[in-house]
Formats: C-alpha cells, sequence, structure tokens
C-alpha cells in the first residue's frame, strides 16, 4: 500500500507540475521518456536473467499449474478486449491494457511511451483498479466462484501485494499457486504488451 | 517493438551475471526509481494535455470498463482450469 502510493506521487506529482507551468525546459524539447523506458525494459530484462528461482519454479509446474497463469492471461486480455470493444472502442487497445494484469506502473508507461499518452492513464486507472478490487472483493470472489477467482482477479499482483489476500481467504494450499502464476503473468506484461500494440 | 529487444539484452546480461548476487538489490532499486521517473514523465505529460484534464470521468469510466472485463475474462478462463485440476 505504501508502495502504491508512492509510485502515485510521482505520477501526481508529474501532473501538478505540468499544470503549474513548471516543466523545464530540457524535458520540453527532448523526449526522455523512451529513453527512459528503454533502461527500464532492459533492467527489468536483467533483472529477470539474474532470477534463477523463476526458472526453478517453471521446472517444477505441472500441467495444471501452468494453466493457471495462461487461462489467466487469456481471460484477462480478451475479457478486456471484448469489454472495450462492446463500449464501442478499439479491441486491440482494451486487450493491451487487460495485459497489464494489474501490473499497473510498468504497463502504462510502456503503453504511454510506445503507444499513447491517454492510453497509458487509461492503463494506470485500470490496473489500479483492478489491484485494489482483487483486494477488497476477494472473499466474496471465493464464495461466488471458488477458491482460484481471487488468484485470477490479482493477476500479475498475485506474487506480492494481494498474496496475504489470497493465502486467507483461498487457503494457504492457493499461496504457491498463487506466487506461481503472479510471477508468470509478471513477466509476461513487457512481452504481451509491445506484441499486442 | 524494439522495447523487447533491451528486454532480450537485458535478460541475456542478467543471465551472464546471475552469478554476481550483489548485484540484485541494485537493479531492483533501479527499476523502482525508473518506474517512478517515467510515470513523473507520464504526469507531466497529461498535466499538459487538456483533453485529459476535460474529459477525466470518461477516461475513468473506460478504464472501470476494461478492469471488469479483465477481472470478468480472468475468473471465467481460469474456472475450468480450477474445476479440471483444483476442485477436490
Amino acid at each position: 500500500m505504501k508502495g502504491t502510493l508512492i509510485t502515485l506521487l510521482f505520477f501526481v506529482g508529474g501532473c501538478l507540475i505540468s499544470i503549474y507551468g513548471l516543466t523545464p525546459q530540457a524535458l520540453l524539447e527532448n523526449d526522455l521518456s523512451t529513453y527512459a523506458l528503454y533502461a527500464l525494459m532492459a533492467l527489468v530484462g536483467v533483472s529477470l536473467g539474474m532470477d534463477e528461482s523463476s526458472i526453478n519454479i517453471l521446472k517444477k509446474a505441472n500441467l495444471g499449474l501452468l494453466l493457471v497463469p495462461i487461462s489467466i492471461g487469456v481471460g484477462s486480455i480478451i475479457g478486456s478486449g471484448l469489454a472495450y470493444f462492446l463500449i464501442a472502442e478499439s479491441f486491440v487497445e482494451g486487450m493491451a491494457v487487460g495485459a497489464g494484469f494489474g501490473y499497473y506502473s510498468l504497463s502504462s508507461v510502456i503503453i504511454s511511451s510506445t503507444y499513447d499518452t491517454i492510453l497509458g492513464v487509461i492503463a494506470l486507472l485500470s490496473n489500479i483498479s483492478r489491484e485494489l478490487l482483487s483486494l477488497v472483493l476477494a472473499p466474496l470472489l471465493v464464495k461466488a466462484f471458488g477458491n482460484m477467482a481471487p488468484i485470477a482477479s490479482s493477476g500479475a499482483t498475485s506474487m506480492d501485494t494481494t498474496l496475504p489476500v489470497i493465502t486467507r481467504y483461498s487457503g494457504k494450499e492457493y499461496a504457491i499457486i498463487a506466487l506461481f502464476s503472479g510471477i508468470v503473468l509478471t513477466v509476461l506484461v513487457p512481452l504481451l504488451i509491445p506484441l499486442i500494440l | 517493438m524494439e522495447t523487447l529487444l533491451f528486454l532480450c539484452g537485458g535478460v541475456l546480461l542478467g543471465y551472464l551475471f546471475r552469478k554476481r548476487k550483489e548485484l540484485r538489490a541494485g537493479v531492483e532499486k533501479s527499476i523502482t526509481v525508473m518506474i517512478w521517473l517515467l510515470l513523473l514523465f507520464l504526469g507531466i505529460a497529461i498535466g499538459a494535455n487538456q483533453q485529459v484534464i476535460e474529459n477525466i470521468h470518461v477516461i475513468g469510466t473506460k478504464a472501470m470498463v476494461l478492469t471488469f472485463g479483465g477481472i470478468a475474462g480472468s475468473i471465467a478462463c481460469s474456472y475450468f482450469v480450477y474445476r479440471k485440476f483444483f476442485k477436490a
């Protein structure tokens, strides 16, 4: 929660800087965000490459376990695309936001720097609310759709921020599934969004 | 699309340095700082964009539609996996 607030403060701070016309000249003249994004993607890659635990966890996966993040990912992307299409917007843009899987910081900066600023903001709001809703709705989701539902709604966040809630309402035996699913979906975010857009 | 090149290059680099565990904390911290920086840039771009400020309710509504679509789709899709592999 504290991390979310700090992250949001930077976004709100940026909004305030430009509303009050305090943007530094250097930022107006150069599009630094593209280079910053390249650096970020390289760093995300390095952290993935260094992380042997995520490779080890994959070795343990059986078919059922592997299908959890795959079905959540597919459902998320198609569900968002379809919902967006139904309100007469672009199916592809909807899919891209859905492929954020609740990882609002990374998905919004990728979309805003490589595609469109406004869709980036939509991705930010949509994926933050996905995390918040997953936290709040977890007990209801378990009652209505079973123990897997909060893991599905949490998407990539089931490996950290929403893990405690999932463990509490779905049961301890679902913690490892949540962790696995969250890790796989987190890795997929920077891969899938550029491929979709 | 070129972002994927940086991602793959990073994975390779990270794999080469995977034994240097002392670097890991620095990499994670740098990721957080880069995300902060980019969100600051995104905020600056948004604050200067009259279109966003005037249409914030439309943007908010679109975001909620996408959220519900994504949550519903993922629950529906994973429900089959749950029924077949997990539910006792």
